[in-house]
């Protein structure tokens, strides 16, 4: 079964661990802007939210590639960058809706979440549970229960009948 | 590498700015963070200047670990001559500014002189610049930092000061983020004297990380035994208020200015009532523990309160509301000043009135009694404004007596000149301790053995306070003993000037709870994250240098023994209410002095409290001023 | 930092206990309680959760505490 990261926004502490972590797991340095990962802040108006690759099935990205460097692996359900096929063109950042590609201004690199082959360290750093690695086919049953669960808290005032 | 950032000197005056490395050998010596802050401050400045002066220096700063992996690393510091009290000035705060500024390429910021004109600092990316802030000046910390992030970028980070700090009030505190604040000292007003309305940073370069694969296990390991613990569970959900739970119920808050030490029908600001306001709980940079909220009142969104906030707004005055918790802890952040000076100094102003040393035509008719929510609001802007009676408090515990004259300091509770959070120290002799000894005045956060309160048993106390360095004294369990307490508080001094030096947040570590991080973490963390082999021992006695300079300081300005030391009312006045256990008490004279004669003795100074030439050779500050960096 | 107390784990782990504040015993709290009573010295503590596993002291019951 293939696994996703599962964003819960409302868990988001905003701390950036994610970001750091990512840096460091690929590049060995802390720099938020070589991660994979970004917590996008409205920090006045309270909200974060963690953007990360979407994995798309029908992927702009690769649609726009001009040399295929970019490929569905259906093992690890991850779109996953080719370094040796890939020049550089920067096509797919713009091809991108959710900003999940982006360029390392350190090796000129375009750089995407490759889920770390399996063992994301962003999930494995987000202590809150903002981020989940799951199996595609709970993700949706997570996010019920957790939406149930608020309802049962007023559901349980509601005096039967 | 955290070893290749570098440190600036920025000459506000002339508009010089100068960058340079720091050597291997004084991170060996200073670490980074708070205590090369102190070495810098002692180096840079002569005695006697006037903290509000061009003379005197300030330094941002972040840790040695700041924006490694290394649990919460995300604090800065803040030094300079305190305006305050004339000491040590020395604040710390969360957020993300430290991290930004450490991408940007930099761990400390030495700002002299004074600028002609309002000017912020940008740092970006090794670069350096003194910026015009003339559409700054006036604005509050919020709207500063909408600016600024608005001119130069939604990820920019700032750290300003309020109006609060443009008025020079001695308590005003620099802000970054809603509500993390550099509050204690009056940080701020030393900003505001240079004409300094904010420090912008923007960073995208490398902090390699030494071994990268040995940090990112080690970090997790330590933080999922934090997660574990009650303490972040506890911290997770309310916050530091939760703090009250143990102390307003037992009897150990100060309450009317020291008149009572609990709170009756405190039930309304009980910290579970966050949670009919909150929206949520958000950390700082890197933080598993993300211990403050964010809540809406009366259509206003901020972040926090704090235990501090809870006791300034709420039993410090007299006020069980919780209401006017939320909204003066705004009122603070927005203008920019201390919380903690500010509910005290109000808790002070209301005893005053009480006693007749005050009246309405002093306080222009503002009717300072006990529980006033709507006085308590107004005399936060009074104070950041410096209009009527909030003038005269501006100027803190010394100068706003003298102002007032007739007894009026007999009444405040301050030690150097700053006042006290609220805790009520005549049960607890080990908090009573470190406040009077503190460096940087009254003082909760520079040596509070806050486990004393939970009557550990002597083994759990001897495996935390016997390492790295063991106390060839008796521990004991009781908070009321006087036994083995100044050992304890100078485990815990080393314990923060260690945690500051590093730059993580002092919640991670052996603070309120046992089960944290100790020298042999920071250690750890430090080898990881930089290659530097420090034992803990050696971190130990870094702390221990670090803190002597600390103390070189104070003694360079004149304070000595008699400084140590607290108000009559602790010794005179017996506590009247809360359990048995702690009523009727007040601290006993004779122990007291015993205990600073073996604090100072454990720490290897004289009994004037100054550090010995032996220690001073021992710790290689014999030759100071050293002028290594 | 301090390996998890082999004598916590005997007691049950730490779900649902708290410390009397007045005379510092352990005193177990029923799930779901909002209040105990020390069985040691009688005090009595109201109690919230944290979450359904940990106990916390609430505060003391204010009309018993006068001075």
């Amino acid at each position: 079964m293939q696994k996703v990261i599962l964003v819960e926004q409302d868990k988001c502490t905003g701390c950036r661990l994610c970001e750091m972590v990512c840096s460091v797991k690929h590049e060995g340095v802390s720099n938020p802007s070589r991660a994979r990962i970004h917590v996008i802040k409205w920090f006045m108006e309270g909200f974060d939210m963690p953007m990360i690759c979407q994995q798309c099935l029908e992927a702009p990205c690769i649609a726009v590639c001009p040399k295929d460097a970019l490929a569905r692996d259906e093992a690890l359900g991850n779109v996953a960058l080719d370094y040796d096929l890939c020049i550089g063109c920067k096509m797919c950042v713009t091809a991108c809706p959710f900003g999940g590609m982006g360029i390392d201004t350190v090796t000129s690199k375009v750089i995407k979440c490759d889920l770390c082959e399996g063992d994301p360290q962003c999930v494995r750093f987000c202590f809150p549970g903002a981020l989940q690695y799951v199996d595609a086919n709970v993700v949706n049953l997570r996010k019920k229960r957790d939406a149930a669960a608020k309802l049962a808290e007023l559901m349980s005032k509601v005096v039967a009948v | 590498m955290a070893l290749n950032r570098r440190i600036a000197y920025i000459n506000l005056s002339t508009g010089e700015i100068e960058t340079k490395p720091i050597p291997v050998e004084v991170r060996k010596k200073f670490i980074g963070g708070r205590g090369l802050d102190m070495y810098l401050l002692y180096n840079h400045t002569e005695p006697g200047i006037d903290p509000l002066g061009p003379d005197n220096v300030a330094i941002v700063s972040a840790g040695l670990l700041t924006a490694t992996l290394a649990s919460a690393s995300a604090r800065t510091h803040v030094g300079a001559k305190s305006p305050l009290t004339g000491a040590v000035g020395s604040a710390n705060m969360g957020g993300f500014f430290a991290p930004e500024l450490t991408w940007a390429g930099f761990h400390h910021l030495v700002l002299k002189g004074k600028a002609e004109e309002p000017v912020y600092v940008w740092v970006s990316d090794g670069e350096i610049e003194i910026r015009d802030a003339a559409h700054l000046w006036g604005l509050s910390t919020r709207e500063t930092q909408d600016t600024l992030k608005q001119e130069l970028g939604e990820e920019v980070q700032v750290l300003c000061i309020g109006p609060g700090g443009e008025n020079l009030v001695r308590f005003a505190n620099v802000m970054s983020g809603m509500k993390n604040a550099g509050g204690r000292t009056g940080m701020g007003a030393v900003l505001g004297s240079k004409n300094v309305k904010a420090i912008a940073a923007r960073g995208t370069m490398d902090v390699e990380i030494r071994y990268p694969e040995e940090a990112l296990e080690y970090d997790h390991e330590v933080m999922r035994h934090i997660a574990d613990t009650k303490f972040a569970q506890i911290m997770g959900k309310y916050g530091t208020m939760f703090i009250q739970s143990v102390t307003n119920s037992t009897g150990l808050v100060r309450t009317q200015n020291f008149q009572h030490n609990q709170l009756l029908d405190a039930e309304p600001i009980e910290c579970e009532h966050i949670e009919e306001y909150g929206l949520g709980t958000v950390g700082c940079f890197g933080c598993i523990i993300h211990c403050r909220h964010r809540y809406v009142v009366d259509g206003i969104f901020d972040e926090g309160p704090e235990y501090t906030a809870q006791g300034a707004f709420g039993w410090e005055v007299g006020c069980n509301n919780f209401e006017t918790i939320l909204k003066g802890n705004h009122l603070v952040n927005h203008y920019g000043i201390d919380i903690l000076e500010t509910g005290s100094m109000m808790a002070w102003a209301m005893e005053l009135y009480e006693k007749g040393i005050l009246t309405n035509k002093d306080t222009g008719g503002l009717k300072l009694e006990w529980g006033n929510d709507e006085a308590v609001l107004e005399l936060i802007r009074q104070i950041a404004l410096r209009e009527g009676i909030g003038d005269v408090l501006a100027e803190g515990p010394l100068r706003a007596a003298a102002k007032i004259g007739k007894d009026s300091l007999d009444y405040n509770i301050h030690v150097k000149g700053m006042s006290n959070l609220h805790s009520d120290e005549r049960p607890t002799p080990a908090l009573a301790l470190g406040i009077a000894t503190s460096t940087r005045g009254a003082d909760h956060l520079r040596s509070r053995p806050a486990i004393d309160l939970y009557h550990l048993p002597v083994p759990v106390l001897e495996k935390v306070y016997n390492n790295p360095v063991k106390y060839e004294g008796k521990f004991t369990s009781d908070y009321r003993d006087y036994e083995g307490k100044a050992w304890q508080v100078l485990w815990q001094e080393m314990m923060y000037m260690a945690i500051d030096c590093v730059g993580v947040c002092k919640f991670h570590s052996i603070f309120l709870s046992p089960n944290l991080l100790n020298f042999d973490n920071i250690s750890k963390f430090i080898y990881f994250n930089t290659g530097l082999e420090m034992s803990p021992r050696d971190v130990w006695e870094v702390a221990e240098r670090c803190y002597n300079v600390e103390r070189l300081f104070n003694i360079r300005e004149g304070f000595g023994r008699k400084d140590d030391t607290l108000v009559d009312r602790y010794f005179d006045e017996p506590t009247t209410r809360g359990l048995d256990i702690v009523r009727g008490k007040t601290i006993d004279r004779e122990k007291f002095t015993e205990m600073i004669d073996e604090y100072y003795q454990l720490h290897g100074w004289d009994e004037n409290g100054v550090p010995t030439p032996e220690t001073l050779e021992r710790l290689g500050l014999d030759k100071e001023p050293s002028r290594m960096l | 930092m301090a390996k998890k107390s082999a004598k916590k784990e005997q007691g049950g782990g730490r779900i649902g206990r708290v410390r009397c504040l007045n005379c510092f015993e352990r005193v177990k709290v029923p799930p779901r309680a909002d209040k105990i009573t020390c069985p040691s010295c009688g005090w009595e503590w109201r109690i919230s959760w944290v979450n359904p596993n940990l106990a916390k002291v609430r505060g003391p019951m204010w009309d018993r505490m006068r001075f």
